[in-house]
């Protein structure tokens, strides 16, 4: 006789239809009448037979369908089995946030450990994106700026030409099966050095053949040294280019500035029409920084959108100086608009949303959160009589949704934060290899060089210390671990002095915003499937 | 599916293979790294004291990853064919991995 149990899932409800997120499989299910019974039965207990179920059951005057709805949940993991002769349940132990059930104790004994491997990723691991710092200056002094003035806390410099090339030759040659790989010129203000720039691309563009690769080249910049030529430049090499601006003048002023205090919008405003005029060949996206204060994301995603920038993404300041860092009510106030500019996007491309009632938020009482579950509200009514053509094949234009609403739909998994150190690289103005670019300069935690290659000793050092203290005690119970996986290791350096410190100051942020690209996801995917094709295409 | 209803490519894939038909191994797989939020399936693992408390998300993952989505031959008994309910005593397996099931002999 089989015992049955639930396993991890959250639980949300859209348009008065109940979901589970699986917490382990990242699957996205909807429930009828019956599983949810069956799911509200199992919950709180550890381990019930068929049997008791449908006495239940019975007893409430409901019993259709659910031997069947059973078989349905364990057959998409949210309901787990085992044989009754095996197990012993262990009393109904109080279970730990909702939807998860304190488990059945084993008669056997505990296993001895069957594994004797280390606990490192198989090295070397191929690479798939290199972030190379061409310029460690910046003529901007952009009074938030992790890397201090673009310099990192280091002298000014640019990168030879020559290790631009090595690099790209780096790149090649440690991506192992990977065929598209992706190298993106990055600063301080790549544009200061121009000759690494299209000493590279010419190296790569004439390197891929040989390779039977194909180098996807981006830039990040500031926009303020794009010339005519640069942006032909740009597109003629099909070059990817992201723009930091923070929005109109006002707002972008206040932050983005020249040394001698004047503010840039002004002298960035034609090299960016330029840009965005003549950049035939790639979307161009703006990414904005938001600040203490946070301002109008509403105001300053229209703007960047009017000046025909195709996505617009937002990220939180990395700082610990209060005078930029985001406080409890900033990012209260960011996760509130970034919902309702995501609820905007869905709801301008298929117009019958728009009187939909925006999320609402009671704000957060706390940074720090273990990841124990919301209440599932039901505050977005099903949309019907969309209009399929009006969205069909055109991106989302705010990349923080597109991003999220493309995990949700694969259902990623991921046991780290990013590719830092594994599948994506940094490497400095020198040639210093570093788990990403944002380490730049920081030489504690150099992986290597280009010339020698990676050091494995250290990459290895890197992800013992990730194994043994990035998983916190909170990660272990957060339903959204498998998507988070502790957090961006430079948060953690500049927060806390450790990059292998977990990133707890944002859970509670990132839990309420998954939420809501669940519900939007759930939303779209009940009611207009082909819509959310359109807007999960690149 | 009846009651349940499947609803991203994860789910999709699920329900295919409890259906017995060849799922998308793309959609059950992990991502390859890529870019600022990579992904990347390490393997079989224990923590630097040969324990299993130091992990999170590697272990389960692995765990999960080895014997059910992608099954291989590791040290893992396959969920696929032969043991199905092979570790659903063990919803956190960093916590409760005492009570995956022990598989004696071959299939
Ligand atoms: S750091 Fe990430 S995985 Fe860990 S508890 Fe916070 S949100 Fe969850
Ligand atoms: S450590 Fe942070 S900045 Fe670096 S790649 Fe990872 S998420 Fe991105």
């Amino acid at each position: 006789m089989s015992r049955y149990q639930l396993k991890e899932a959250h639980e949300l409800v859209v348009d008065g239809k109940r979901y589970l997120f699986g917490v382990s499989t990242g699957a996205i299910l909807g429930m009828d009448a019956p599983a949810a019974r069956v799911v509200d039965f199992l919950k709180n207990r550890p381990g019930v037979s068929v049997q008791e179920l449908a006495a239940h059951l019975e007893s409430e005057g409901e019993t259709g369908g659910t031997q069947e709805a059973l078989e349905e949940l364990v057959a998409l993991e949210v309901v787990g089995s085992g044989g009754a002769g095996e197990w012993r349940g262990e009393g109904a132990e109080e279970p730990k946030g909702k939807g998860k059930i304190a488990s059945l104790s084993a008669c056997t004994p505990a296993p001895s450990h069957p594994c004797t491997s280390s606990s490192q990723p198989r090295l070397p691991f191929p690479v798939r994106s290199l972030v190379c710092h061409i310029a460690r200056d910046c003529n901007l002094r952009c009074a938030y700026c992790y890397a201090e003035g673009g310099s990192y806390g280091q002298e000014r410099a640019l990168m030879d030409p020559e290790m631009t090339c090595r690099s790209v030759d780096f790149l090649l040659r440690h991506s192992g099966g990977n065929r598209r790989i992706s190298f993106t010129f990055f600063g301080g203000e790549p544009l200061l050095n121009p000759q690494a720039l299209r000493a590279a691309v010419q190296y790569g563009r004439a390197q891929e053949e040989r390779w039977g690769k194909e180098i996807d080249f981006s830039l990040t910049t500031n926009a303020t040294l794009l010339s005519e030529e640069t942006v032909r430049f740009l597109s003629e090499n099909r070059i990817g280019v992201t723009v930091s601006l923070d929005g109109p003048a006002a707002i972008n002023d206040r932050m983005r500035t020249y040394p001698d205090g004047r503010g840039s919008y002004q002298s960035v405003l034609p090299q960016v029409r330029l840009l965005l005029d003549h950049h035939r060949t790639r979307p161009v996206a703006a990414r904005v920084t938001v600040t203490r204060g946070v301002g109008d994301l509403g105001e300053i995603f229209g703007h960047l959108r009017g000046l025909g920038f195709s996505q617009v993404g937002f990220c939180p300041v990395s700082t610990r100086d209060a005078r930029y860092a985001l406080s409890l009510e900033d990012l209260s106030s960011f996760l509130e608009q970034l919902c309702h500019l995501a609820w905007r996007c869905i709801s301008v491309r298929v117009p019958e949303a728009k009187g939909l009632q925006e999320p609402s938020f009671q704000g957060l009482e706390s940074l720090e959160w273990a990841g124990k579950d919301l209440p599932a509200s039901d505050s977005h009514p099903t949309r019907s009589g969309y209009n399929p053509e009006e969205a069909a094949g055109r991106p989302l234009p705010l990349s923080n949704l597109a991003n999220l609403l493309r995990e949700l739909h694969r259902g990623e998994r991921r046991p780290y934060p990013c590719g830092a150190g594994l599948g994506l690289l940094g490497v400095g103005v020198d040639g210093e290899i570093y788990p990403c670019h944002r380490f730049a300069g920081s030489p504690d935690l150099s992986l290597g060089r280009i010339e020698q290659g990676l050091d494995l000793g250290r990459q290895t050092a890197f992800f013992q210390r990730v194994h043994s203290t990035k998983r916190a005690e909170k990660c272990l119970e957060c339903w959204i671990r498998y998507l988070c996986a502790g957090g961006c290791y430079f948060e953690s350096y500049v927060r806390h002095g450790d990059p292998f410190a977990p990133n707890l100051d944002y859970c509670r942020w990132l839990a309420e915003w998954i939420e809501e690209g669940l519900r939007l996801y759930v939303a779209l995917a009940e009611n207009r499937p082909g819509i959310l094709m359109g807007l999960l295409e690149d | 599916m009846k009651h349940v209803k499947a609803i991203n490519l994860r789910a999709q894939a699920l329900e295919a293979r409890a259906k017995g038909e060849l799922p998308d191994i793309y959609a059950l797989q992990m991502q390859l790294p890529m870019s600022c939020s990579t992904v990347f399936d390490p393997g079989w693992e224990v923590d630097g004291m040969f324990g299993l408390a130091g992990l999170c998300q590697p272990m389960e993952n692995d765990l999960y990853g080895c014997s059910a989505d992608c099954w291989w031959p590791a040290q893992v008994p396959d969920e696929l064919v032969n043991y199905p309910g092979w570790s659903d005593q063990c919803s956190a397996a960093v916590r409760d991995w005492q009570k995956i099931k022990f598989i004696q002999g071959g299939p």
